[in-house]
């Protein structure tokens, strides 16, 4: 899950260890909705190309994040 | 169904009420001519004027169609909700629009559409209540997801976005019944 919580410390410019474990919309404070603009940006900037709609609603969590930079959810 | 034409919804930090023509401020419409306000609204491809707003919140009947206007505690108006219901399959289409962009990412949008849902379901009795956005809308991607709507499809590039460039519409939808399961487990937390 290292490389998700990469992703969430750099789009809310927090240290990796301040990234729980079960970071979600729902759990991690600096996740609002203007936040999602940096961890989506923070996503595609990490994969290296734009997410598709389907993509972007697949962002929820930690997991989903995960899935998305292994390829798991590319559509 | 039946419903008080004129609901006042109380939330923690807003106020919701039915917009009457005399709601069409000045204030109202520069929002409506405010490009970062209306990037992701319907409202960007009509001219506005405040004859505009006054025919736009008088199309709403009170039955099949409302229009609250969230305001704070202290009476400042800062955006709108728009309800038109299918009365006959007794279904709702919701939008939103935060008008002052100072209430951005307060989770404005969170506190009172649950209020909406409530009276939607509990006082409307309507079985389903629709929502879409813009696929570039992400603030509203994220609202819709946080509060646990049903995605339930994407109509491919139905919408003209930014630059004039094609954009996807997300549907959601939210059942009568899963609104107040969600509640339910929210109350047992």
């Amino acid at each position: 899950m290292s490389a998700a919580k990469e992703v969430l410390a750099q789009a809310f410019d927090v240290s990796i260890t301040e990234v729980p474990d079960d970071a979600g919309m729902e759990t991690f404070t600096p996740w609002d909705s203007l936040g999602h603009l940096k961890v989506i940006a923070a996503i595609e900037e990490k994969i290296g190309r734009d997410l598709n709609t389907e993509e972007v609603l697949a962002v929820i969590d930690l997991a989903s994040i995960e899935k998305l930079i292994a390829g798991v959810h590319r559509v | 169904m039946t419903a008080n034409a004129r609901p006042i919804l109380e939330t923690e930090r807003y106020r919701l009420r039915i917009l009457t023509p005399a709601d069409a401020t000045p204030r109202y419409l520069g929002w409506l001519n405010d490009p970062q306000v209306t990037r992701y609204l319907e409202s960007r491809h009509r001219p506005n004027g405040l004859d505009d707003i006054r025919a736009y919140i008088t199309s709403h009947d009170g039955h099949a169609g409302f229009l609250l206007g969230i305001f704070t505690k202290t009476g400042e108006h800062v955006g709108n909700y728009s309800m038109r219901i299918d009365l006959p399959n007794a279904v709702g289409t919701l939008g939103v629009m935060i008008g002052d962009r100072d209430h951005w990412g307060r989770d404005v949008v969170l506190e009172t559409r649950a209020a909406m849902l409530h009276y939607a379901f509990e006082t409307l009795r309507l079985h389903k209540v629709c929502g879409a956005c813009l696929s570039t809308n992400l603030p509203a991607i994220y609202n819709y997801r946080r509060q646990g709507w049903a995605h339930e499809g994407i109509r491919r590039e139905q919408a003209i976005g930014d630059g004039g460039s094609r954009v996807d519409v997300v549907m959601f939808g939210m059942l009568a019944r899963d609104w107040r399961q969600r509640r339910e487990m929210e109350q047992e937390k």
